[in-house]
C-alpha cells in the first residue's frame, strides 16, 4: 500500500496521539468534539492514537517483577534528583542488595508509601465515598464460575462452590475467602494492600496474580505472576477487623515468588514448593480438571463441586484411596465413567441420580 | 492542554472504554509488527469514520472509533480464517455487550511481550524511563512524580508521551528489521 505509511514517521503524531489519550481520560465535550475532528484529519491519527492504545494497555504491565531500579537510573539521568540515601543504606545493610524481585518491590513500596503519604489526604477524600459499606458477599453454586471486577480494577476469578467477601477502605483491600477457591489478578495500589485471608493464612499482594484453593484442612497459594506474602500470625479477629499485620514482620510469614506454591495447614506450618505445572493452576478457569496422581476421593469430590447431578460416589475405601492421572471437563461426569470403564477390575452403575464406582 | 492530572474516568463510559482496549489490543500489539497491516486496518477505519453520520459520533469518538475499529479486525479475522463474512449489525452490539476480550491472558504472549518491552525500555534516556516508571508501574501521580524528581508536572507529562512514542516507533522499527 501506500509507502508513507509504513516507514518510521516523526514521532510527532504518536505524541499528540499519547496526549489524546490522556485528555480524553477527563475531558469534556468539549474536548471530546475536538478529537473528533483530528481523528478525521489523516488516517495517520487514527492509525497513530490506535496503536497507542495498545502501547499504553502493554504499559499497564510494564516490569512487573520491578527490576529496573528508578534510583539507579536517576543517577544516570540529568541532575535533578533527590536521591533517598536511607532506604537505600537500609537495603545494602539488610542485605537484599541482589537482584531480587521481593526485596525490590517491598523496598520500592515502602518508599512509595512514605512518599504518597503527602498525597494520601486526597486519596482518602475520594475514596471516603466507597469506603464504609462493610463486607460484599460474592458466591457461587455447584458448577458456576464467576469473573468480578472489583472497584479498584482488579478482577477475581471465583470457581464453583466459592464464598468469598470483599471490604475496601482506604487503608485496604480485604478479601475473606471463605470456601472454595479464586484466583487474583491485582491491580496496583501503593496505598491500599490487598489482602485475602483464608482464616489459617493472610496472603498480601501488590500488582500480581494468583490463585488460593481453601480446602478444609489447608489452603493452597500459587503465584503465577509478581509475588505475595504470606502470613499466618495476622488473623481475622471475631467478627471483623484484619489486623494490619502483614506489614509488620511476623514470624511465619514468607515471600512467595511467581512460580511458587505453598500449602498452609491449620497449625500455621507452611510448605512451599515450585509450581509443578502452570497449566494445571489455571484450569479450573477453563473448567477442565486436571488429575497427576490424585486419589479417586478427590477426583470424584471435584466433578461433584461442578455438578449437581449426576453425582458421583466411590463404594469402598480401597478403591476410593485409587490414584489417577488425566484431564477432564468439569462438566462431562461421564468422561470420566468412560475412562474409568477401561479399567477391567472396575464398574460404573447409574443409581437414580447417582454413578457409583466400585470393584466388580 | 490539561492541568490537574488526578485520575478520573466516567464510570461506566470508562469501563466500556477499558473493555474495547482490551479486545483490541491484543491485535493491535501483534499488528504492530506489520506495518502495512496496521496501514490497512487504520486506512479502514479512518473511511469509515468519515463515512459516519451520527451526532453520536461527536459525542462519543473514543468509544466509536474503537467500536469500528473492533469491528474492522472482527471482520480481518473472518477473512484469514477463511470463513464467510457476515456482516451485521449484530456483530457490533455482541463486541459491545461481550467484549470477548475477556479471553484469558496468553501466557506465551504475554512473556513475549514482557521480553519486547524490556527492550524497547532500554531505548529510552533514563530520566523519561524514570518518569515512565514511577508513574505507570509505581502508580505515582503525575505530580508526585514531578516533586520526586523537582521537575515541573508540564515536563513530567511531556517525558511520558514522548517516551510512549518512542517506543511504539522503535516498536515497529524493531520488527521491521
Amino acid at each position: 500500500m501506500d509507502s508513507m505509511l509504513s516507514t518510521p514517521r516523526a514521532p510527532r503524531i504518536a505524541e499528540q496521539a499519547a496526549q489524546w489519550l490522556e485528555v480524553l481520560q477527563r475531558g469534556g465535550a468539549e474536548e471530546r468534539k475536538a478529537f473528533a475532528v483530528w481523528l478525521t484529519e489523516s488516517r495517520r491519527h487514527v492509525e497513530e492514537f490506535l496503536f497507542m492504545t495498545a502501547v499504553d494497555r502493554v504499559l499497564e504491565d510494564v516490569d512487573p517483577q520491578q527490576r529496573i531500579d528508578v534510583e539507579h537510573l536517576l543517577t544516570q539521568g540529568a541532575g535533578k534528583v533527590v536521591p533517598l540515601p536511607a532506604e537505600r543504606a537500609a537495603a545494602v545493610s539488610a542485605g537484599v542488595d541482589r537482584v531480587e524481585p521481593a526485596g525490590m518491590r517491598r523496598r520500592s513500596v515502602m518508599a512509595l508509601t512514605a512518599l504518597a503519604a503527602g498525597c494520601a489526604a486526597v486519596a482518602v477524600a475520594a475514596w471516603g465515598l466507597l469506603a464504609g459499606t462493610g463486607w460484599e458477599d460474592y458466591s457461587t453454586v455447584a458448577g458456576e464460575q464467576r469473573t468480578v471486577e472489583l472497584e479498584d480494577g482488579s478482577l477475581v476469578y471465583i470457581n464453583t462452590l466459592s464464598q468469598l467477601q470483599v471490604r475496601f477502605s482506604e487503608t485496604g483491600r480485604d478479601l475473606r475467602l471463605l470456601q472454595g477457591e479464586a484466583m487474583f489478578s491485582v491491580e496496583r495500589d501503593p496505598l491500599r494492600p490487598f489482602r485475602v485471608d483464608t482464616g489459617s493464612a493472610v496472603i498480601q499482594a501488590v500488582g500480581t496474580r494468583f490463585n488460593v484453593q481453601r480446602r478444609s484442612r489447608q489452603t493452597t497459594v500459587s503465584v503465577l505472576e509478581g509475588a505475595v506474602r504470606i502470613s499466618t500470625e495476622a488473623q481475622t479477629q471475631e467478627e471483623g477487623e484484619l489486623v494490619a499485620g502483614p506489614q509488620q514482620s511476623v514470624p511465619d510469614s514468607g515471600m512467595l515468588q511467581a512460580g511458587e506454591e505453598a500449602s498452609i495447614v491449620v497449625n500455621g506450618r507452611i510448605t512451599r514448593r515450585p509450581i509443578a505445572e502452570v497449566a494445571r493452576v489455571e484450569a479450573w478457569r477453563e473448567r477442565r480438571l486436571m488429575f497427576r496422581a490424585d486419589t479417586l476421593q478427590d477426583i470424584a469430590e471435584s466433578f461433584n463441586r461442578y455438578n449437581r447431578s449426576p453425582r458421583i460416589r466411590i463404594e469402598g475405601e480401597q478403591i476410593a484411596a485409587r490414584r489417577f492421572t488425566g484431564v477432564f471437563d468439569a462438566n462431562d461426569p461421564e468422561s470420566l465413567v468412560a475412562f474409568l470403564g477401561a479399567y477391567a477390575d472396575l464398574a460404573v452403575d447409574e443409581s437414580g441420580d447417582e454413578l457409583v464406582v466400585r470393584m466388580k | 492542554m490539561q492541568t490537574e492530572s488526578s485520575k478520573q474516568t466516567d464510570g461506566l463510559a470508562g469501563t466500556a472504554l477499558e473493555k474495547y482496549r482490551k479486545d483490541l489490543h491484543r491485535f493491535l500489539v501483534r499488528r504492530l509488527q506489520h506495518a502495512e497491516d496496521a496501514a490497512d486496518l487504520a486506512q479502514e477505519v479512518y473511511l469509515r469514520l468519515l463515512r459516519v453520520e451520527n451526532s453520536e459520533w461527536v459525542r462519543k469518538p473514543q468509544a466509536y472509533l474503537y467500536g469500528v475499529a473492533a469491528h474492522v479486525v472482527f471482520e480481518y479475522r473472518m477473512r484469514t480464517e477463511k470463513e464467510p463474512v457476515t456482516f451485521d449489525s449484530e456483530v457490533m452490539e455482541q463486541l459491545a455487550e461481550n467484549p470477548a476480550g475477556v479471553q484469558p491472558d496468553e501466557l506465551g504472549d504475554r512473556l513475549g511481550l514482557e521480553r519486547q518491552l524490556e527492550r524497547l525500555l532500554g531505548t529510552l534516556p533514563p530520566t523519561h524511563l524514570a518518569v515512565l516508571l514511577l508513574h505507570k508501574r509505581d502508580g505515582l501521580s503525575y505530580e508526585e512524580v514531578a516533586r520526586k524528581l523537582q521537575l515541573s508536572v508540564h515536563t513530567v507529562q511531556k517525558y511520558i508521551f514522548q517516551a510512549k512514542a518512542r517506543i511504539r516507533m522503535e516498536w515497529q522499527r524493531q520488527e521491521a528489521q
